[in-house]
């Protein structure tokens, strides 16, 4: 009796975590995770609201804003992106490029218009907005080429309708 | 006699688990972060290709829809509408539309009152631009102003 009372404890068993249903259920997740999951590296340009362009194109005094103005259309195998701009000192440069293949991203197209837009900048840096419009047959590839290298130089453009290139091209 | 070594008892060998745990782990919440947030919102409907672009930008949540072989469509939503419907404003094939935005627009507004309504704009490359500007001016009509076009990255960012 007394050498019961005094017998060595039990040692405790240490309990262990287990661990290979917690790795089946992450290997499951995982399957589904990467199934559900895309691969593709997304690019986008935000086209502000039309309150925003109007605020951001209201001159400081009185005289009339340049609102500049990019027009792109074809003509044949090229791009013609006219940049024309009002105010006192209004004007226009024009630049051309090749229209770009099908599936290409239209690095010649993004670099005239980035070089066009460039010299505008240069020329008038307190200008932020640029208002784009092309032909009513321009393709979206070709268009996000044009934004793409437009925005490199003025990151605020907001699309205007087709009918102003076709009336720019009517007006004499 | 002569005594032979004895053999050593091999010792039984056990995957390191933890180590594994602990990859799976990070690769599951990377994963599940990409799948909640930016990358994989973006839903492409079957025949639509995406124009490539270079600007990169990130993406935040927001309605989608989508322009393809004609059609308009919101993303998850059985409904379409040609693009010709888009061309006058006062379509009546469009009034299931109009009322399925305002409904989002006052669901959003209701969460924030300052919420930007916006809207992913995934068009197939070859849609022309008096169809995308046609169908954008009839959204911005319902309320949603910032509109976003997406593209798909490729080439040499700048």
């Amino acid at each position: 009796m007394d050498n019961d009372l005094f017998d060595k404890p039990h040692r405790r068993e240490v309990r262990e975590i287990p661990i290979a249903p917690i790795l089946d259920m992450l290997v499951a997740v995982i399957f589904f995770l990467l199934l559900t999951g895309t691969f593709i590296e997304y690019t986008s340009h935000t086209l502000p609201p039309a309150s925003v362009k109007a605020a951001a194109n209201a001159p400081a005094d009185n005289t009339e804003p340049r609102s500049p103005k990019l027009l792109t259309r074809y003509d044949g195998n090229s791009v013609i992106l006219t940049l024309v701009w009002n105010g006192e000192d209004a004007g226009q440069m024009r630049a051309e490029a090749a229209v770009p293949q099908i599936g290409d991203v239209g690095k010649e197209l993004i670099q005239t218009t980035r070089e066009l837009v460039s010299k505008f900048k240069r020329r008038f840096p307190t200008e932020t907005v640029l208002q784009m419009s092309f032909s009513a047959n321009f393709s979206y590839q070709h268009l996000i080429s044009v934004m793409d290298g437009a925005r490199a130089e003025i990151s605020n453009v907001a699309l205007i309708s087709y009918d102003i290139l076709e009336s720019a091209r009517q007006a004499p | 006699m002569i005594s032979l070594p004895k053999k050593r008892k091999r010792s039984i060998m056990e995957p390191r688990l933890i180590a594994m745990i602990d990859v799976f782990s990070i690769l599951t919440i990377f994963l599940i972060a990409g799948t909640v947030t930016d990358v994989s919102s973006i839903v492409l409907p079957g025949g639509l290709t995406l124009p490539f672009g270079t600007k990169p930008g990130s993406l935040m949540p927001a309605t989608q829809i989508n322009l393809s072989h004609g059609w308009v469509s919101i993303a998850g939503e059985k409904e379409s509408y040609p693009f010709e419907a888009f061309r006058n404003d006062g379509d009546r094939s469009l009034a299931p539309l109009r009322l399925r935005l305002k409904d989002e627009a006052a669901r959003r507004r209701a969460k924030d009152q300052n919420a930007d309504l916006a809207i992913y704009v995934v068009a197939d490359q070859s849609v022309v631009y008096r169809d995308l500007f046609d169908v954008m001016r009839g959204f911005r009509a319902e309320g949603f102003e910032s509109l976003i076009l997406i593209s798909e990255a490729k080439g040499s960012k700048q």
